[in-house]
């Protein structure tokens, strides 16, 4: 568990910051825990402390009962930083080796974690025999994701991993990031990737000013709302379907419903419609919930 | 874990590519040097560029991976910031002696396969005096580079040398013998190296030796009590 009890911190200089201010959390084993809020609200000074990078002026943090820099949380951490500069000079083999030797890997074991974890994230053996200089920042990003993971670690801290990358790279660390939750690792996510967030994270805390203002609870509480587009004749017969399977539908533009289900609940959707002579002609997601709530705490 | 950062160190100082020319200058230049001498071979020659090779070498030694977010990778893993910052000087160090051993060995021993006449005590105490020299700027330097980002440390190097130049003058020119004498004592300590003459250690070099050595410790004794405080947020600092 990551206990964050009543941190503050500021920054001094010519204009001194409140940069955190009180901030109070708890984050259990287990957990995937989004950090949300906009630039310069304390998410990456947050996560600096989680770290132990930083020492906070008040309050405390612990990770499984002990001091982030303890060496003991060390050994159990994966940390992917949002700015990725790795030493230019080195491969991105020579790197991933070295992080994996610093991990307390047998070189052998190094070795073939190394080569493991960089097939599963699409990086060839080419590729890692390239200097880091030559790599795209997509690359380097998961150069960075290959070597938090070496450890298989208990704490997971991943600042924007997705950022920079395809697509492909996106869905990547999406299952890297459950992978590493099915595994039983806590993992902080602190990313502008609010889609992602919310496919991914079972809380989010909204960061504002040095403060969290609010943490939500997604995963398992969470109702998507659902569009769908059928025939403007049949958008009656529909909302009386959708209301009898208990869903909150409401009427949207023409032949459009938006129902707010459970997703246990969604593959019951479309056979109910039909069954009621209702004709589907589309049934999608109509828009991250995270969004929403971002907006109204903004 | 200390081993793994020192060769570390080592490797990536000598994948760039001038302090990989200045080692292997240094290394030709004492052999080099050593074919011209038909006489006696009383120092590597080459070895006087060692402390010019520390300087390249000690360069941004914490300040560059601190830049370039590195340092906040290697400070998640499970060594402390003390093991972090020795790996890191003992390997510039070990890459030094590796050099001046290269250079002194293959210039003494090739005049000595010529039949030259080899002063072996001098040759060795003169590789020592600029090895030493070598590693008292290496610990200038780290002090300086935990402190500062990038290559400031470099400047601020350079800096305390023209800081005592610009007393000299000032001393000599308005005869103002305090200034005068500062600009000569912040120069004859930041080239201070102890002279080992022939190894014969009399009082003065015993005292000379205890003078390098306070000097290195108190200037690592700083970088090793600043870098374990340093905050090292990769936010705003």
């Amino acid at each position: 568990m990551i206990v964050v009890d009543n941190v503050s911190k500021r920054f001094g200089g010519r204009r001194p910051v409140q940069a955190l201010a009180g901030v109070s959390l708890e984050v259990q084993a287990g957990e995937v825990f989004g950090l949300i809020g906009p630039n310069g609200s304390g998410k990456t000074t947050l996560m600096s402390c989680l770290l132990g990078f930083l020492k906070p002026d008040s309050g405390h943090v612990r990770v499984a009962g002990l001091p982030p820099d303890a060496l003991e949380v060390r050994r159990r951490t994966g940390y992917l930083p949002e700015r990725v500069g790795y030493a230019p000079e080195l491969t991105g083999e020579q790197f991933l080796l070295l992080h994996a030797r610093l991990a307390g890997l047998t070189p052998s074991e190094a070795r073939e974690k190394v080569t493991s974890l960089a097939t599963q994230l699409g990086l060839p053996t080419e590729t890692l025999r390239r200097k880091l200089r030559t790599y795209s920042r997509g690359m380097r990003q998961r150069v960075g994701m290959v070597q938090a993971l070496l450890s298989e670690p208990t704490f997971l801290f991943l600042d924007e991993p997705a950022s920079g990358m395809d697509p492909e790279g996106v869905i990547l660390v999406r299952q890297l990031i459950l992978a590493a939750k099915a595994r039983g690792a806590t993992v902080i996510l602190n990313s502008h990737q609010l889609a992602e967030i919310e496919r991914v994270c079972d809380r989010v805390a909204f960061v504002k000013a040095g403060k969290v203002v609010r943490v939500e609870t997604l995963r398992g509480l969470q109702l998507v709302p659902y569009l769908v587009r059928t025939n403007p004749a049949c958008v009656g017969q529909a909302l009386a379907v959708l209301d009898g399977l208990g869903l909150r539908p409401e009427a949207r533009g023409d032949g459009e419903v938006v129902a707010y289900v459970d997703q246990s609940r969604v593959g019951d959707l479309a056979p109910a419609l039909v069954a009621a002579e209702v004709p589907v002609l589309a049934l999608y997601p109509a828009g991250p919930q995270l969004e929403k709530l971002f907006l109204e705490g903004k | 874990m200390m081993a793994t950062i020192l060769w570390h160190t080592v490797r990536q100082r000598l994948l760039r590519p001038l302090p990989l020319a200045l080692c292997l200058g240094t290394v030709v230049a004492s052999v080099v040097a050593s074919l011209w001498t038909t006489e006696e071979v009383s120092g590597p020659m080459g070895a006087a560029f060692l402390p010019l090779l520390a300087v390249v070498l000690a360069a941004g030694l914490i300040g560059r991976d601190v830049e370039n977010g590195s340092m906040h990778l290697l400070l998640a893993r499970p060594l402390t910031r003390s093991q972090l910052l020795a790996g890191r000087v003992f390997g510039v160090l070990v890459v030094l002696l590796a050099t001046g051993l290269a250079g002194w060995a293959l210039s003494a021993g090739g005049a000595w396969l010529r039949g030259g006449d080899v002063d072996w005590a001098t040759s060795s105490a003169t590789m020592a005096e600029h090895f030493l020299r070598a590693s008292w700027w290496v610990a200038l330097l780290v002090a300086g580079s935990v402190a500062l980002s990038g290559y400031r440390d470099v400047a601020l190097f350079f800096g305390a040398f023209l800081v005592a130049e610009l007393l000299s003058a000032i001393g000599e020119n308005t005869g103002l013998r305090w200034f005068l004498r500062a600009g000569l004592w912040l120069f004859r300590e930041l080239t201070f190296a102890p002279h080992l003459e022939s190894w014969s250690l009399g009082n003065s070099a015993a005292r000379q030796l205890l003078h390098y050595a306070s000097n290195v410790t108190l200037a690592l004794a700083f970088a090793f009590w600043y870098f374990n405080r340093r905050e090292m947020g990769y936010g705003r600092e």
